[in-house]
């Protein structure tokens, strides 16, 4: 564990504590609902209705930070599941299948009313098929559609001129999907959908990521990086998970203000910062002090990770009349914005640019395809523009096959000789 | 040349058939996968190729395409930036695998960034495998607008009498590849597995009609042979190939069956000859055609379920390779099957690519073929 610099990062990891306390209470004691929902899956709808979304992959990011990955996949494999299968996506499915006893994670997760995934990778519906039988719950998919037509600048046109900027065909299957959704979750909870409340969810999730784009321009232009990214990025992320509460908004304000105040001060992770990295993939949950093992030796220095940047890009919805298609618009192509040509290569060399990039090291984790996949294509287009990648075949969640020695060696080769 | 000896020549030699139809002034349309409706290109005038082969030398597309793809997909990557199907009016990658619709993101970025010199126009059809009433339709009309796509090669008019003679010819094919399967099926087998994947997937690079008739001629004289082996099901990644058969057969079994879109689900349903024509061929391709997103599990292992039902299977091999992410977690209940018969069906997993794997695939899986050849002589 690293030991936190900031404020708002204390809050966040004690309200998410006290909130999933609170969460398992309510399910025991009480009878309430809650949903189990993969990242892409639209958690607004479920905070529009009063239930509690725990993500799947927030819940992988516990199970590593608790050292439990290695006791868990050991676990799948006894039961027949080979170790090379997708891992951030199915660690908490493990921790469903494999009885931990007394050392499961925050005590584990209780049985969710619902389960909800998007069909954006073809492991997705055997891990959340696997899940749902192993609670005996409800499982609703997501289906993807593929898109044929791609412009750029996703991250700019997106955020207002939604409508225009889908296909319409897209769009008009990915409303009509959570419109079903919204039914099947009236059914099974009991809680009623209202469009207006939704819409109130969403003016709140905006006001959320409009403080983001606020730190992250902060920290793009502060003469040095004023946080530690692999903080910053876990503290955006907790709080991502509440999007849509007042909550969400007044710790990302706090958090704006903590950043604001560093940059006044002049205070930088680093005083020695000379070289400045980029952080491309999920966060390495279960090797955290990575990411400053090299600011002492190199005076290299990791600037730049996902969050809080994704937030404002991806997120940020304008234009609420309709809120579910509004909605929709923002989960259609959210996989594809991060990880797929052109999509993806193009926004990471705008945030390069934007942050003043010396090189990017990239995970690529063979064992979660999805997250991987565009790795190459987006390593050309950086290094197209001058920007140095080095690739990290690792996982984020299984320390199995992270050899530290080695990494070092190849971080350290590449600031020394990549970047100089 | 035999009927068998012209089917192992296009299975082995795969653009031939294209070729000749390109000599003859008929557009070549490169298909990716079982799940892009050939009857539809062959409507609209053209020549389908299924795009699939086995290449030790990824090279080109190496610089792209990570490792950690499934090695067909590589080698069509590959080839299609190097030329290596010949002249190709369009290329349709279906939506029925992420792998698949990853190689059709890639192929457009190396157009785009100027690196795609020789890659035809791609096109995405978008057929959705989960089998919801919303799938269904949004299947339908994507079918709809390839189908007018594809017209626009030659430049005819969509027609319905061209899609029901394509239908005709595709069911006549299909009939006669289930004469060829049930030939494997009989007891003792009549058809070895090698030969069986040579039957059935030349049906992907031939001519329909010449298929057709191919086949016909050779079952009315088939070869006189009754094997008296251990007969094994493979289940598991899609062989394009057949080194793992030729790996059993070797060894003493016989192939009877295999759960992939390669042999014994080939030919699969006809197609409704007497409804509206294209929404017939969509409901095959959507209903009927397996692939990694149909939902849910149990429709998933439906026909493994019903094969194994019949009771004449000796034992299974899963063929599990190392770039699987996908078989692995189907695995621990497809084995669960093998105990709820009367009898406990052997099974063994395969974990090594059988393409790269020369000796060592024998050695591996000598002892369970063996352990089955001394079972069935015991018994």
């Amino acid at each position: 564990m690293l030991e936190k610099q900031l404020e708002a990062s204390r809050i966040a990891a004690a309200r998410q504590r006290e909130w999933f306390a609170q969460l398992r209470r309510d399910v025991f004691e009480n009878g309430q609902p809650y949903v189990l929902a993969n990242v892409d899956a639209p958690g607004d709808i479920f905070q529009s209705m009063g239930i509690p979304v725990v993500p799947n992959q927030w819940w992988a990011a516990v199970v590593a930070s608790r050292g439990m990955s290695q006791f868990y996949f050991d676990g799948m494999e006894r039961l027949g599941y080979q170790r090379n299968l997708c891992r951030y996506c199915s660690a908490g499915l493990a921790s469903t299948m494999v009885d931990a006893g007394d050392k499961a994670p925050w005590g584990g997760l209780p049985k969710p009313a619902l389960l909800v995934t998007r069909l954006a990778c073809d492991c997705m519906q055997r891990v959340f098929s696997l899940w749902a039988k192993a609670f005996n719950a409800p499982l609703f998919l997501i289906e993807s559609t593929g898109v044929t037509e791609m412009p750029l600048r996703w991250w700019e046109d997106c955020r207002a001129d939604w409508e225009a900027f889908h296909q319409t065909r897209r769009l008009d299957h990915m409303t009509e999907q959570f419109y079903d959704l919204i039914a099947l979750t009236e059914e099974v909870t009991g809680r009623a959908f209202s469009a207006a409340r939704l819409r109130e969810v969403l003016e709140l999730a905006n006001a959320q990521q409009e403080y983001y784009d606020e730190i992250r321009t902060m920290i793009a232009e502060a003469p040095r990086c004023p946080i530690r990214i692999a903080e910053a990025q876990g503290t955006a992320m907790i709080a991502q998970w509440h999007r849509g509460t007042e909550w969400a908004v007044e710790h990302a304000k706090g958090f704006r203000d903590e950043i604001a105040r560093r940059v006044n001060d002049g205070i930088a992770v680093c005083p020695n910062e000379r070289i400045r990295l980029m952080w491309i993939g999920a966060g390495l949950w279960h090797k955290a002090q990575f990411y400053q093992a090299f600011e002492e030796s190199h005076g290299a220095v990791f600037t730049w990770a996902e969050y809080p940047s994704f937030g404002p890009d991806a997120y940020l919805r304008y234009r609420l009349e309709e809120p579910v298609r509004a909605l929709a618009s923002r989960y259609v192509a959210i996989r594809e914005w991060l990880h797929d040509p052109p999509w993806a290569n193009a926004w990471y060399v705008h945030e390069a640019k934007r942050n003043r990039i010396d090189g990017a090291v990239m995970l690529v984790p063979t064992n979660s395809r999805p997250s991987s996949t565009g790795s190459l294509f987006i390593a050309h287009e950086l290094e197209k523009a001058g920007i140095p990648v080095l690739l990290l075949w690792a996982d984020m969640v299984d320390p199995n096959g992270w050899d530290d020695r080695k990494i070092h060696a190849q971080m350290v080769d590449f600031l020394e000789k990549r970047i100089g | 040349m035999t009927a068998l000896a012209t089917f192992e020549r296009h299975y082995r030699d795969r653009c031939l058939a294209a070729a000749a139809a390109r000599a003859a002034g008929i557009p070549v349309v490169g298909i990716v996968g079982n799940t892009v409706p050939a009857e539809l290109v062959r409507a609209a005038g053209c020549f389908p190729l299924t795009l699939s082969g086995i290449s030790n030398d990824t090279r080109v597309g190496d610089e792209f395409m990570e490792p950690f793809f499934e090695p067909e997909v590589r080698y069509i990557f590959d080839g299609l930036l190097r030329g290596a199907f010949g002249e190709l009016a369009l290329v349709i990658v279906p939506r029925t695998s992420d792998q698949y619709f990853k190689l059709f993101l890639y192929l457009r970025e190396v157009v785009r960034i100027g690196r795609g010199e020789r890659v035809p126009p791609v096109y995405l059809y978008d057929l959705l495998h989960t089998r919801s009433d919303r799938s269904r339709r949004y299947g339908l009309a994507r079918t709809r607008e390839l189908y007018e796509r594809l017209c626009e090669i030659r430049g005819v008019a969509q027609d319905d009498d061209a899609l029901r003679a394509a239908i005709v010819d595709a069911n006549q094919a299909r009939r006669a590849m289930q004469a060829a399967i049930e030939l494997r099926e009989r007891v003792p087998c009549a058809l070895s597995g090698v030969d069986a994947l040579a039957v059935l997937g030349a049906a992907r690079f031939m001519d329909v009609n010449e298929y057709r008739r191919t086949l016909e001629s050779f079952l009315a004289e088939p070869p006189v042979s009754s094997y008296e082996r251990p007969r094994i099901l493979i289940k598991g990644f899609p062989l394009n190939h057949s080194a793992l058969h030729e790996a059993i057969e070797r060894l003493g079994g016989v192939v009877v069956a295999e759960d992939d879109w390669w042999g014994s689900r080939s030919a699969g349903a006809l197609i409704d000859e007497n409804g509206a024509p294209l929404e017939a061929i969509f409901e095959k391709y959507f209903r009927d055609e397996p692939g990694p997103r149909v939902h849910s599990d149990a429709l998933r292992q439906r026909w493994f379920r019903a094969r194994l039902a019949r009771g004449d299977i000796d034992g299974v091999v899963f063929y599990v390779p190392p770039f699987d992410d996908l078989i692995g977690w189907e695995l621990p209940s497809d084995r669960a099957l093998l105990a709820q018969g009367t009898r406990k069906i052997p099974d063994f997993v395969l974990r090594m690519e059988v393409g790269a794997a020369g000796a060592k695939l024998d050695e591996a899986l000598r002892p369970f073929i063996e352990g089955l050849s001394r079972a069935r002589e015991t018994a």
